[in-house]
């Protein structure tokens, strides 16, 4: 993936043409999912990456070939209180918020990775988790940035993948054909 | 809903939010604002101090019941520590002048609409899954009620991204702190 690459150059050879404005990447697990992204399924290289990451690792590998990128580490949210685990939203959406207008000026160029939603929904009741992403891809597409939502299908019972997909534009399922390269398929959101 | 035992001040309040175009119920106290609350309530503006019942003890009770309106806070009494267990969405400090009073009142009124156009969008999509998870595709399309859950599906993801606009982002994230204690007591 080339930095700063237009939006309008997209990759072939059996990766999405196509890229709408909230994608669902659907994976059996999370190296697929980082795979899919740096071939290209995002369909340009961009120029800013804001990277929400909700496990150890804050960005993944591919992102250090990218010019600016920026992170924010849900688990420095998490809060225990009375034994019960939650998501500090208020502290996490400013610094998403401060992130983002970063972005700003680049929306076109840029891409947001919510890396990835399985463990989000470990970490505090679904619905809370589906109002987070309503939120943040409406902010998104308000300011015209493209962003891809990995799920890992390996994590999460298929009525919570079905729920959360209808969050988003499209979703594309990510697998591995028999000679060992990647396929995205897009799908309805029954039949996951 | 109006609630504060000065009646010059709840009379005033009641008069800047009708000409606002609100419909605003009055109370003069706790007991009456019991008797005159009900489900179709969006906003609560209310006093802390008053005799017999405090206006914290009417949030709590609001909130024993996860009672569906926004409560503001309208008082003279400045924020101290206390507040921090209190489960009200906004502070506002008397004296107030009339647009901050009805911009809080509208805001916490977006506030509510976004989260109640959520949880109906939320209902119809979890229906939707149940059935999917269960069903193959060719038995749903050919289902009417399937089909008519899905478009209402449709039509109530609209009216929540349409709503979320009015919110904004940062209200947004404010509102799910709340969900997110809920959540975590149920």
């Amino acid at each position: 993936m080339n930095a700063a690459t237009p939006p309008d150059r997209l990759v072939g050879d059996g990766i999405a043409t196509h890229v709408p404005e909230a994608t669902a990447l659907l994976g059996s697990d999370r190296s697929l999912l980082y795979e899919a992204v740096e071939e290209g399924v995002v369909g340009f290289g961009p120029s800013h990456l804001l990277v929400v990451s909700t496990g150890a690792e804050t960005a993944p590998g591919w992102a250090s070939r990218v010019e600016n990128v920026f992170t924010v580490d849900t688990e420095a949210y998490v809060r225990i209180e009375d034994g019960d685990t939650t998501l500090d939203f208020v502290a996490m959406g400013f610094d998403l918020s401060a992130k983002l207008e970063l972005l700003g000026e680049h929306a076109e160029t840029s891409l947001l990775v919510v890396d990835d939603l399985s463990t989000l929904v470990e970490r505090t009741d679904v619905q809370v988790v589906y109002r987070f992403l309503h939120v943040l891809v409406a902010q998104a597409r308000r300011m015209g940035l493209r962003g891809v939502y990995a799920l890992d299908a390996g994590l999460l019972d298929a009525r919570t993948c079905t729920t959360l997909c209808w969050l988003f534009d499209s979703v594309m399922r990510v697998e591995r054909d028999s000679e060992g390269g990647l396929q995205t398929i897009a799908i309805e959101s029954h039949g996951l | 809903m109006v609630v504060d035992d000065e009646h010059d001040v709840a009379d005033i309040y009641t008069l800047w939010l009708e000409r606002a175009g609100w419909e605003v119920r009055k109370a003069y106290s706790v007991p009456e604002a019991r008797d005159l609350f009900d489900a179709t309530v969006d906003v609560v503006l209310l006093d802390r101090n008053m005799p017999e019942v405090t206006g914290d003890e009417f949030l709590r009770e609001l909130r024993a019941e996860n009672a569906d309106c926004r409560v503001a806070m309208v008082t003279a009494v400045d924020p101290d520590f206390d507040i921090v267990e209190m489960g009200f969405d906004e502070y506002v400090t008397k004296p107030v002048a009339r647009e901050d009073l009805v911009a809080t009142a509208d805001e916490l009124h977006s506030r509510s609409s976004y989260s109640r156009a959520m949880r109906e969008f939320y209902a119809a999509v979890s229906k939707l899954s149940a059935l999917e998870s269960e069903l193959p595709p060719e038995a749903l399309e050919a289902n009417e009620t399937y089909r008519a859950l899905r478009e209402e599906a449709n039509r109530l993801r609209a009216v929540a991204d349409e709503s979320v606009l009015t919110v904004g982002f940062s209200d947004g994230f404010q509102d799910l702190a709340r969900l997110s204690k809920e959540a975590g007591e149920q």
